[in-house]
């Protein structure tokens, strides 16, 4: 009977956190606390030529980058294709055609958005990816084990990884220049390079309110719209253009930080692992109760029968 | 027991399937007249009070059709009927009175596809039989932003509308700015709506009007109307009218901008010439309906309607008008528009007889301020000028200044004086312009790290400059100091200091700080030059958009 | 436990005509698993940044995970539910389990890109509670372990009483003897604790599986994009649990040349329904209440996959197994079982990459040629191994009528 007993007892002990069983408190996302004085860059896709020194920039800083030569950038026919980031670049520029056939072309760059509420760093198993005080999204290529969901994750598409590397791929994305030159003062290098200024680093809650005078001194030069002021939670990294976003390519995206869906699923599921030894005490609960019916019915019959 | 229910399912995974097969089928219509994609093909308009449609709309290639029956006899008047005075009627389907969703569906499928039957019968080269040669979904069914209606005809939306839209709509929290919740019936509407694609109106302009005009032998009634009341004022007093009493009242039905009334007055005209052998106007859609405008520049030589219209005029309040009167030259304004409308919309009267100043429902509710000083819009004084200033000759300046109602700028328009306009104030020589203290070439060596110096040529950016501005009525009339035109690149600066205006440097300073809201020096220098160069979009040599057209690289 | 007195090593040949296939194929598989080991990612798999997650995540990793819940299934049914009368499958559920969870892990070890890191999870110092990913690894590696356990009792069955070590360490065949009756004693006492664990652990992480591609809602079709992903994974591993206990069953009762135990998978099958009927409701349920019903009639990639593995592959064996003449049937409960186990296999892999449209791809995710043979020799060297413990160790139940087993092909 030592085995019923057991299973008493474990119920008994367990009795208690059925009561948290059904706690649906545990909601809320863990999400990390973004400071107020954390740092961004806005976008001003109206002014960029094209020119691609900010892509020679970040491959001059970048030192793990494979080296590129000068005359890579300076090549205007990889305007032809719609470029994306890979292991090799960070960032990238395209060309899109404008509303009107006659107006000019418009540049975008792409880089990692570096958002406030990031996808990679919550879904990374081991935590290689994390989010420094100041904005910048760092990634610990040692602890990484490549299983590449934060590819699957960002709503940007942002990180690559090195598919060719055989023995230690890393994912490679943009770091906002953080060990390079955010910690030393600086400003990231592409903000630095660019010869029209396209970019204006300082602190976000700055960076929006400039955004919108802008706005509002230039009617009719941007889209009333700052992407990346509140996309996915809000990104450090905010554009304004003249023509619609998703028409340079970027998504659509909902208001509601990316880990706010899944987050609040995992946390309700495993508050402080109450809800698993709820089921746990509950599994064994049904199990005495069955096995202790059945033993009764036997030694009834016995009783009966004897 | 359990065969049969396989069995079942079997056949029930088939019919399934078949929605796929025939969804596909509905891809893969290639009887689209490819070739149509001309102008004139539109799709044909369901009344308002048909609310659905079971197959996608029908383009109609009407001057396919037009060329088709050319030579036949009855011509236009196989689809459209001659009404009163033998005026076509260039409304289809004829009988209006039948709005019902039957007889509107039977107008067409007994004309179109009983012609082409017939057509057919008699081994002639006719148009489509099939339901889905005409009803066809094709790129511009989707590019016209139709709504689907029912699933079977419904084409698969492209993953980027789910992807986009849904996602978007479907935040949990719900609070997507301008995202509603997730109805899916808000996106799937019985009701059909769809936005035609834009035909280019028929622009009347100048050209035009003095063509008609020596056509029909200076008699305006041929096309315009006079009000009764109008007719016997005149007559009272003896007058002929002129072209501003033509128009100065208009009959809401009698608008060219209604299509039915337009194409009635104009196209049988057209077609009445034609019968009579002489030279008439166009018959075909794409003829008068041209994507293309004349310019300006164009009708220089055109002769301007006579309206009795003042040369200069001097507008101004009827009474209390604090600032003073603004000098307004009509004559050299009708130089510079493509028609009156651009500016009298579709009545030559005074602006201040709709926009009274408080607004009213006459002018839309513009206010008479409004009117005139509207930013954005063309009609207005201001608005138009904003729009001159995009243009790729001035935009380059005018690019990085300051736009809209400047109020250093009130007193060059409120200036009461009509003789003002006549003044010219040509820039003077450029020998005068650069004292000896102002070089005409320099060298911007101050950052020098990838590229050697800049030879900057500040004589010749000035002459072209000034060489623009002095063209232009426009530019000379607003550009009243000598020094306007450098204050497109001194910009905060006292310009008659002339030789000591402050180096760009001092106040772009090269070495850059996080939060500085003025640009460094490198984006001063590109932003004002390069910017200019990509505004005015000039050649190579004059205009470099290159690196290596500005400054040397460094070996 | 003195119902498995019945179980005992199969007596077939080991190397038939069809194993010698199955062995075969085994080593071309591995020999392409070799292949990404020296040759790397970018060699053996069309994988790319749009698409980082592929064959080997919705197959290996999804799909094992799926077909390995007869472990935990036959678990919950024959103890905590306490119907005896099943007992006979808890063994080979446990081995089929127990198999497929290390050929979870292994088939892992080949898709990531750092596979020497693959215990970088378990250091407390790497932990990251708010992924869904790390809940996932800790349970499976907490599970594997539970399912080892498990499994320990017919490891000792089958040497307790016959120790015989080779050679020199024969002195030690007493002492060892000890050890394992010992141990055996223990367990026996305290299983509970494990097989409970096990059912807790499953429903953890089979339920996690469906939360991992909730963090790409934009990427995903809306017919799967669904918060309650996690539930309708839970609800369809407890269906294909039970369906996985009766395919793997008859596979082996026909391998062997033995009967199929319709005595115990008949009314075994009688509870599937009730399983996969809540699926079948959730799943419908979530999307008529979402209204994602719309896009039934689309006939975009995502769409087809959900009408097969769904609407056909889920739905019509639930109606099989409602009905008593498909469950009486051998042939039919197999066809409905196969059904089924392959519509959960298609689900997974659709939600992994084929539901799933990343952002810039230029083109759709074709699975190369080396993916497809390591999934599938990986798939063999389960056979291959499952054959190998059947032989050695007591799993399958003797059949009932004592008839000597008959030398069979295949």
């Amino acid at each position: 009977m030592s085995n019923s007993r057991r299973t008493f007892l474990k119920k008994i002990t367990g009795a208690g956190s059925l009561l948290f069983f059904g706690n649906k408190k545990s909601a809320q996302a863990n999400i990390p606390k973004v400071s107020p004085d954390q740092f961004g860059v806005l976008v001003d896709t109206t002014r960029c030529v094209g020119c691609r020194k900010c892509e020679e920039a970040c491959n001059t800083i970048n030192e793990d980058l494979p080296r590129k030569s000068v005359s890579v950038f300076k090549d205007k026919d990889v305007f032809k294709e719609r470029r994306r980031m890979d292991f090799g670049t960070y960032t990238v520029v395209n060309k899109y055609k404008s509303a009107n056939v006659s107006d000019k072309p418009v540049f975008a760059k792409f880089q990692c958005m570096h958002c406030l509420y990031p996808a990679c760093v919550s879904a990374c198993i081991v935590g290689a990816f994390t989010r420094d005080k100041d904005g910048a999204i760092t990634y610990d290529s040692w602890k990484c084990i490549g299983c590449r969901y934060c590819l699957a994750a960002c709503p940007f598409q942002v990180p690559a990884y090195e598919f060719s590397n055989i023995l230690t791929p890393q994912v490679r994305k943009c770091t906002f220049c953080f060990d390079t030159r955010l910690v030393k003062g600086q400003i990231p290098a592409c903000v630095q390079a660019c010869p029209m200024e396209v970019m204006k680093f300082g602190k976000r809650t700055d960076l929006i309110k400039d955004a919108h005078e802008n706005i509002k001194k230039n009617p009719g030069r941007y889209i009333p719209h700052v992407y990346g002021e509140k996309e996915v939670g809000g990104t450090s990294w905010m554009y304004l253009s003249n023509i619609p976003f998703n028409r340079i390519d970027f998504p659509k995206l909902g208001y509601h930080p990316v880990p706010g869906y899944t987050e609040p699923i995992q946390h309700a599921i495993f508050k402080w692992l109450l809800p698993p030894l709820g089921v746990y005490a509950a599994l064994g609960g049904i199990w005495f109760f069955l096995s202790s019916k059945k033993k009764k019915v036997k030694k009834d019959e016995e009783n009966g029968s004897s | 027991m359990n065969k049969k229910i396989s069995l079942l399912m079997l056949i029930l995974f088939m019919v399934c399937s078949l929605f796929f097969v025939q969804n596909k089928t509905a891809h893969s219509d290639e009887s689209v007249n490819k070739a149509d994609k001309e102008l004139s093909s539109r799709f044909i308009t369901i009344p308002e009070d048909i609310k659905t449609i079971d197959r996608a709309p029908v383009k109609f290639p009407h001057d396919k059709h037009t060329k088709a029956l050319d030579k036949d006899e009855e011509g236009c008047e196989l689809c459209h009927l001659k009404g009163i005075d033998n005026i076509l009627d260039f409304t289809y389907p004829r009988k209006k009175a039948d709005a019902t969703r039957e007889a509107f569906t039977n107008s067409f499928h007994n004309e179109c596809i009983g012609c082409h039957t017939e057509k057919n019968n008699e081994d002639i080269k006719t148009g489509p039989l099939t339901c889905g040669e005409c009803h066809v979904i094709d790129d511009d069914f989707h590019n016209n932003d139709y709504l689907p209606i029912m699933p079977e005809y419904y084409e698969p939306l492209r993953d980027t509308y789910h992807k986009n839209c849904i996602s978007c709509h479907q935040d949990p929290a719900k609070k997507a700015e301008d995202a509603g919740g997730l109805d899916w019936k808000s996106f799937y509407v019985k009701k059909r709506e769809f936005i035609e694609a834009e035909i280019p109106a028929v622009n009347f302009d100048y050209f035009l009007h003095d063509k008609h005009e020596k056509a029909l032998d200076e008699k305006c009634e041929k096309c315009h109307a006079l009000s009764e009341e109008k007719k016997s004022e005149l007559e009272k007093l003896g007058k002929e009218p002129v072209c501003r009493d033509w128009l100065q009242e208009l009959p809401e039905d009698k608008s060219y901008k209604i299509k039915e009334y337009a194409h009635s007055v104009c196209i049988n005209c057209h077609l009445d010439k034609k019968d009579k052998n002489e030279d008439g106007g166009p018959v075909y859609c794409k003829e008068c309906h041209l994507a293309e405008k004349r310019t300006a520049d164009d009708m220089l030589e055109v002769k301007r309607i006579e309206c009795e219209q003042d040369e200069k005029i001097l507008i101004k309040l009827e009474k209390d008008m604090r600032m003073k009167e603004v000098a307004f030259n009509h004559q050299s304004h009708q130089k510079v528009t493509l028609s009156c409308q651009e500016c009298h919309h579709d009545t030559i009267q005074a602006c201040s007889v709709c926009h009274t100043l408080e607004g009213s429902d006459k002018g839309d509710n513009i206010t008479l301020a409004e009117s005139y000083h509207s930013v954005s819009s063309s009609w207005a004084c201001i608005g138009c000028h904003e729009n001159e200033k995009k243009k790729s000759d001035c935009a380059g300046c005018h690019n990085l200044l300051d736009t809209g109602l400047l109020e250093s700028a009130c007193e060059t328009c409120h200036n009461g004086v009509i003789e003002d306009l006549d003044k010219k104030n040509p820039h003077p020589a450029l020998e005068k312009l650069f004292t000896d203290d102002i070089k005409k070439e320099m060298e911007i060596d101050i950052i020098q790290d990838e590229y050697e110096l800049s030879k900057f040529p500040h004589d010749k950016i000035v002459a072209k400059l000034v060489e623009i501005s002095d063209n232009s009525t426009l530019a000379s009339y607003f550009h009243t100091d000598n020094m306007t035109l450098c204050a497109g690149c001194h910009h905060l600066t006292p310009l008659t200091a002339k030789s000591s205006v402050p180096q760009c440097r001092t106040c772009h300073t090269v070495r850059k700080e996080p939060t500085e809201a003025t640009p460094a020096l490198l984006g001063a220098y590109h932003q004002q030059c390069l910017g200019c160069h990509i505004q005015m979009g000039g050649t190579e040599e004059e205009m470099p958009q290159d690196c290596a057209g500005c400054h040397e690289e460094k070996k | 436990m003195s119902l498995h007195e019945h179980a005992a090593p199969i007596e077939n040949k080991f190397f038939t005509k069809g194993m010698i296939i199955f062995t075969a194929v085994m080593l071309t598989g591995l020999s392409f698993g070799l292949y990404r080991m020296i040759f790397g990612l970018d060699a053996a798999t069309n994988l790319n940044d749009q698409y980082p997650l592929g064959l080997w995540i919705g197959i290996d990793v999804a799909t094992g995970v799926a077909l390995a819940a007869g472990g935990f299934t036959s678990g919950a049914v024959v103890y905590v539910f306490n119907r005896e009368n099943f007992h006979a499958v808890i063994r080979p559920a446990l081995l089929t389990a127990m198999l497929g969870y290390t050929f979870v892990g292994v088939g892992l070890m080949f898709d990531l890109g750092r596979w020497y890191n693959i215990w970088h999870p378990a250091i407390p110092f790497m932990w990251q509670g708010n992924s869904v990913l790390f809940e996932v690894g800790m349970c499976v590696i907490i599970y594997i372990n539970v399912l080892y356990i498990e499994f320990a009792p017919i490891v000792f069955e089958r040497f307790i009483g016959r120790v015989n070590l080779p050679g020199m360490l024969g002195r030690f065949n007493d002492s060892v003897d000890i050890i394992l009756r010992f141990l055996n004693h223990v367990l026996s006492k305290i299983m509970f604790i494990f097989i409970i664990a096990g059912i807790v652990l499953s429903c953890c992480h089979q339920s996690s599986l469906g939360t991992l591609m909730v963090i790409a809602p934009y990427k995903i079709h809306p017919i799967y994009n669904s918060l309650l992903g996690p539930l309708f994974f839970l609800t369809s591993a407890f269906a294909v649990g039970l369906t996985m206990i009766i395919f793997e069953s008859m596979i082996s009762c026909y391998v062997f040349g033995r009967k199929p135990e319709m005595h115990i998978l008949t009314p075994l099958s009688k509870i599937i329904p009730y399983v996969l009927g809540l699926y079948v409701f959730v799943k419908l349920g979530d999307m008529i209440s979402r209204g994602t019903y719309v896009f039934l009639f689309d006939s975009t990639a995502p769409v087809i996959m959900f009408w097969i593995e769904f609407g056909f592959l889920t739905v019509v064996p639930f109606f099989m197994f409602l009905s008593a003449d498909v469950r009486k049937s051998h042939r039919g409960l197999f066809i409905a079982a196969s059904m089924f186990v392959l519509g959960v296999l298609l689900n997974r892999c659709t939600i992994f990459f084929i539901a799933y449209t990343p952002l810039y791809a230029a083109k759709a995710y074709l699975p190369a040629f080396s993916e497809f043979a390591l999934t599938i020799g990986l798939i063999c060297t389960i056979v291959f191994v499952y054959r190998v413990f059947v032989t050695i160790f007591p799993v399958l139940s003797v059949p009932e009528e004592n008839v000597p087993v008959e030398q069979v092909t295949g």
